[in-house]
């Protein structure tokens, strides 16, 4: 395996540290997360545990410094009709997610999400 | 040195095809009592680090990081990587890891609360989701 080592990346008008580029990318996700807690791609993602209807805990291999990380987050493709996916009861082993209608109550609906942050 | 557990898991994704578990860990929280039964499953990437090894770290390092506070250096990212371990040695290292201590070490009632059990026991009718509980 070959490796470049560099500590700016520049287009020749715009020069960025790399630490930048690497600090910036998603440090795990998870790709259209069934209500059964079977992801179709994943990273960074040990388990995923089906704690209830449209309720899912993700946990991660590499555990994040601390739990004020960002996680982006929606519903997956395949769902049938617009749905809320809600983030909550995040610590910087893992993170829950929670598919729900509108109105509030649980729904089947994959989802998708990516987190940002700092690693431990 | 010894690489960064998540440069080791990236490393490893462009290698390793992911190994769809033939298990689930069925468990209840005792602290929830009127939870569901939960169902973990393994993501097919980490079974495929787990199976070849030479990417996980050992799991005492994860249980000691669980006294660590927020923001303070964790050990498991920098630890020495592990060998390779059977499918069944995996599911016992998740649970230990994923699951917390109060359910796999802690409880001493009469229930049952934690089985490891093949994918085709877990119902595929979710209907009543949010009654399951696990079999006596």
């Amino acid at each position: 395996m070959s490796t470049i080592q560099a500590s700016n990346v520049s287009d020749g008008t715009i020069t960025v540290g790399t630490s930048y580029v690497v600090n910036g990318s998603a440090k795990a996700w998870a790709g259209n997360v069934n209500d059964s807690a079977v992801a179709s791609s994943s990273f960074n993602i040990s388990s995923i545990t089906d704690t209830g209807s449209g309720d899912n805990r993700l946990s991660f291999t590499n555990s994040m410094s601390a739990d004020n990380y960002s996680v982006v987050h929606g519903a997956g493709p395949n769902a049938t009709a617009p749905r809320n996916i809600s983030l909550y009861d995040s610590v910087a082993a893992s993170y829950r997610l929670f598919a729900s209608v509108f109105a509030g109550s649980a729904s089947v609906a994959p989802s998708n999400s990516a987190v940002f942050g700092d690693l431990a | 040195m010894i690489p960064h557990l998540w440069d080791r898991l990236a490393e490893a994704k462009s290698r390793l095809e992911p190994v769809q578990s033939k298990y689930r860990v069925l468990f209840e929280d005792p602290r929830e009592p009127d939870a569901p039964a939960k169902v973990l499953v393994p993501d097919p990437n980490w079974m495929a680090c787990a199976l070849a090894g030479g990417v996980l770290p050992p799991i005492e390092t994860y249980q000691r990081d669980r006294l660590v506070p927020d923001g303070e250096r964790k050990e498991h990212p920098y630890a020495e990587p592990i060998d390779a371990m059977t499918e069944e040695e995996a599911i016992e290292y998740l649970v230990q890891k994923d699951i917390d201590p109060a359910v796999w070490r802690d409880y001493q009632g009469n229930r049952t609360i934690l089985k490891i059990v093949p994918v085709e026991l877990i119902p595929s009718d979710r209907s009543f989701r949010n009654a399951w509980r696990v079999v006596q």
